[in-house]
C-alpha cells in the first residue's frame, strides 16, 4: 500500500479542519458572551441594580473658583495618598502674547494663594479647569491592561481591581488625560472611582457634594428626567481631546480651547 | 475508506475533534461551577463530540480491516500520531488545570475583569463624607443659622472636612474609650480665603478680597486677624441684605449676643429686626463733624454700605480715581439737573482759573482734595464694643 507522501488535497483538508475548530472555539468564546450575570450581588443588603444607571460627570468652568475642595475631600474620601491626585484643578492663565500659562495648587491645602503671572504680564484671560478621570465609554486603559485588572462596569464606572492589578503601569501610559498613577502602598494602579462606594448607595461623589460653586456635577444618563440630562440637553458642552475617539463621559461646559 | 488518504484525514479529524473537545470544556470549566446545568450541558455535548468523533475513526479502521488491508501499514502510521496526541491531550489538561486554579472564579461573568471586583469597589471602603443632613441631625442650632445663611448652599465639609471619623467616634462614645474626634476649622484667614482670596482667575462676580487691603480699610491693626473675628461663619448675617437695612452692626457677631435662648424666638423675621444701631451710637465724634459739612443731608449708609468690602470707603480708596464722587457729581449732558453741584469729567481741573492746571493724575480720588466737604478722615471705633453691649 502507498502512502503519497505529500498531497496537496490532503493539506486542504487538514487546513479546513483546522478553521473549523477555530469556529468552535469562537462558538464557544459566543456562549461566554451572551452569558451576562445581571448586576453583582447587592453587598449588605442595599440594592443596587447596576442596569438602571450610566454614570457621567459634567464641570462647568465658568463657576469653578479655584478653592480645591474637591481635591481636599478626594483625598480624604478616598486615603488617596499624599503626593497624587485623583481629581486636580488646572489654572489657565492667558498673557499679552496668547500664550497660556498652566499651573496646579498642591499640596494639602489645595489652594492658590497668589497670582501666577505678575501684572506686568498683561494677562487677558484667566479661568480654572478641574480634572478627573474622564470614564471613557472606549477606555483605552482598560483595553490595554493585560490581566483585566483594568475595567468597565455596566453602569459606566472605569475601575481598577486591586487584587489583580501587578502595577505594570500600562495604562498610566495609556490614559491621555493623565488620570492614573501607581499607588505608591498599594503598588497597583490608582485612580478616581467615580466614588463607587457612594455613588452606588444614592450618595454624590465627594468632590461634587463638597463643590460650594456647584461647578461639579453629576448624573445618570439612563434617567430622563435626570438634572444632569437637562443641563446637557440646555448648555452647549465640550470634551477632552475628542479626537482620540475614547469617547469620554465627562462633559464640560464653558472650556476653553487652550484646555487639553 | 480504502485508500490511505481518507484514513489520514479521518485520523486528523479525530484530533481535532479532541481538540474542539477540549476547548469546549475550558471555556465552560468555570461555568459549571457558577451555572451547572449550563456547564453540564457543554460537557455533554463536548463528550458526544468527541464519542462521535472516535467512532467515525474506528469505523474507518473496521472498513479497511473488512477490506483485509494490510493493518501494520495503518498502525505503523499511526504511532507518531498518537504519541502527538497523547502529548495534546496532557498539555491541554495541564491548561485546564492552570486555568482553573489561576482564573478567578468570577472572571467573565460580566466582562474581561473579575465580577467580584464590582461589589468590592462597592464596598471598598464607608463613605467618609456625611452631607449636611446627617451634620444638622445633632448640631440643630447651626443647622438652623447655616440653612437661612448666604452660605446655604455650601456644605458644612466644605470646610469642615469629611465628618465620617467624627461621627463614627461620637457614635461610639458610649462606651467611654473612644476619643472624640473632633472636626474643626483652624481660626485662621486660610479657610476663608480657600474660597475668597482675591485672584485674577476666579470669576469676578464672586466675592474675592485682598486680606490685606480688606483689613487696613477697616482699620484692624494685626493682618492676621482671623476672618471669624468679624463673620461667624454659620450666620454672617451682616451680610444679608434685610438686616444690613436694619443697621446691625458687625461687632455683633450672632443673634445669640443679644438675644439670650432661643434665636428664632426671640425675632422671628430677620426683616422685621428694628433698628439697634444708629452709627452715632459709637461714631459720634465722626457724626458731629459730618452734620456741620455740605453732606449732612445724607444717611451714612449712602457711601458706606454697611462695611461690604465693596461698597464701603475701601472702594474709594482702592478704586484710585475719582469714579465714586461721579457717581453723584458728574455733569452728564442730557441728565435732568437734580439740584447738585455737578463737574464735567475729565474737564473739571481746568476749570479754576486761579489755579494754574496742575497735573492731576487720572486716578486720583476726588477726597485727596475735597475732604473738608465730607467729614474728618479717620476712624473711631472706641466705643463700638461698649456700644454693643
Amino acid at each position: 500500500m502507498s502512502r503519497p507522501p505529500d498531497d496537496p488535497s490532503d493539506r486542504r483538508r487538514f487546513l479546513r479542519i483546522v478553521v473549523q475548530s477555530a469556529g468552535g472555539f469562537f462558538f464557544a468564546g459566543c456562549l461566554a458572551d451572551a452569558e451576562d450575570g445581571g448586576p453583582p450581588a447587592p453587598p449588605g443588603g442595599t440594592a443596587y441594580d447596576w442596569n438602571k444607571f450610566y454614570w457621567a460627570y459634567a464641570v462647568d468652568t465658568d463657576r469653578c473658583i479655584g478653592c480645591g475642595s474637591c481635591m481636599r475631600a478626594c483625598r480624604t474620601e478616598n486615603l488617596v495618598p499624599e503626593g497624587f491626585y485623583r481629581t486636580w484643578v488646572e489654572r489657565y492663565e492667558i498673557d499679552a502674547d496668547d500664550k497660556a500659562h498652566v499651573d496646579i495648587a498642591l499640596g494639602r491645602s489645595a489652594s492658590f494663594d497668589r497670582d501666577a503671572l505678575p501684572p506686568a504680564a498683561g494677562r487677558r484671560k484667566a479661568f480654572f479647569v478641574p480634572k478627573l478621570c474622564n470614564h471613557c465609554k472606549n477606555s483605552v486603559c482598560s483595553q490595554v491592561c493585560p490581566v483585566g485588572a483594568s475595567y468597565q462596569t455596566k453602569d459606566g464606572v472605569v475601575l481598577v481591581d486591586e487584587q489583580h492589578c501587578v502595577g505594570c503601569a500600562y495604562c498610566v501610559q495609556a490614559c491621555p488625560y493623565a488620570t492614573r498613577f501607581i499607588n505608591p502602598h498599594k503598588h497597583v494602579a490608582d485612580k478616581c472611582t467615580f466614588c463607587y462606594h457612594r455613588i452606588t448607595v444614592g450618595l454624590p461623589p465627594a468632590c461634587v457634594l463638597v463643590c460650594p460653586t456647584k461647578a461639579r456635577m453629576y448624573g445618570n444618563l439612563k434617567d430622563r428626567k435626570d438634572e444632569l440630562q437637562a443641563i446637557l440637553h440646555r448648555r452647549r458642552y465640550m470634551l477632552l481631546k475628542p479626537e482620540l475617539g475614547t469617547n469620554p463621559k465627562c462633559y464640560y461646559l464653558g472650556l476653553d480651547l487652550e484646555v487639553v | 475508506m480504502a485508500d490511505p488518504q481518507n484514513r489520514r484525514s479521518l485520523i486528523a479529524f479525530v484530533f481535532a475533534a479532541v481538540l474542539l473537545a477540549t476547548v469546549l470544556i475550558m471555556a465552560r470549566a468555570d461555568a459549571l461551577a457558577r451555572r451547572p446545568v449550563f456547564g453540564l450541558a457543554t460537557i455533554v455535548l463536548a463528550a458526544a463530540g468527541t464519542v462521535l468523533a472516535l467512532a467515525v475513526g474506528l469505523g474507518g479502521l473496521l472498513a479497511a480491516r473488512r477490506r483485509r488491508e494490510d493493518l501494520s501499514q495503518v498502525r505503523g502510521s499511526w504511532s507518531h500520531v498518537l504519541r502527538l496526541g497523547v502529548a495534546l491531550l496532557v498539555i491541554g489538561g495541564a491548561a485546564i488545570v492552570a486555568r482553573a486554579a489561576l482564573v478567578p472564579d468570577s472572571y467573565g461573568a460580566y466582562g474581561y475583569f473579575r465580577g467580584d471586583a464590582v461589589r468590592d469597589a462597592m464596598v471598598a471602603r464607608r463613605p467618609s463624607h456625611q452631607g449636611r443632613d446627617v451634620c444638622a441631625g445633632c448640631h440643630e442650632t447651626e443647622g438652623r443659622l447655616h440653612a437661612k445663611d448666604f452660605h446655604s448652599g455650601i456644605q458644612c465639609e466644605s470646610c469642615h472636612g469629611a465628618g465620617g471619623e467624627h461621627v463614627a467616634s461620637v457614635a461610639a462614645r458610649a462606651d467611654g474609650k473612644t476619643e472624640h474626634v473632633p472636626v474643626v476649622v483652624p481660626r485662621t484667614q486660610e479657610p476663608c480665603l480657600w474660597c475668597h482670596r482675591r485672584l485674577a482667575a476666579r470669576p469676578s462676580s464672586f466675592p474675592q478680597i485682598d486680606p490685606q487691603e480688606h483689613l487696613r480699610g477697616f482699620a484692624v491693626a494685626d493682618l492676621e486677624t482671623p476672618c471669624m473675628r468679624c463673620h461667624n461663619p454659620h450666620e454672617p448675617l451682616f451680610l444679608t441684605r434685610p438686616l444690613r437695612e436694619a443697621r446691625l452692626h458687625p461687632v455683633i457677631q450672632q443673634c445669640r449676643d443679644c438675644h439670650a435662648g432661643d434665636v428664632d424666638a426671640a425675632a422671628p423675621r430677620p426683616d422685621d429686626h428694628p433698628v439697634v444701631f444708629e452709627c452715632r451710637y459709637c461714631h459720634a465724634d465722626l457724626a458731629a463733624d459730618f452734620a456741620g459739612r455740605s453732606h449732612r443731608e445724607l444717611p451714612c449708609g449712602r457711601c458706606h454700605q454697611a462695611h461690604r468690602e465693596s461698597e464701603t470707603a475701601t472702594r474709594i480708596v482702592r478704586s484710585h480715581g475719582p469714579e465714586f464722587c461721579l457717581l453723584c457729581h458728574r455733569d452728564f449732558p442730557l441728565r435732568e439737573p437734580v439740584g447738585l453741584p455737578t463737574i464735567a469729567w475729565p474737564a473739571h481741573p481746568e476749570r479754576n482759573p486761579q489755579n494754574p492746571p496742575p497735573p492731576l493724575p487720572d486716578d486720583m480720588p476726588c477726597i485727596d482734595c475735597h475732604m473738608d466737604r465730607i467729614h474728618a478722615r479717620g476712624m473711631t471705633t472706641a466705643a463700638a464694643t461698649g456700644g454693643a453691649s
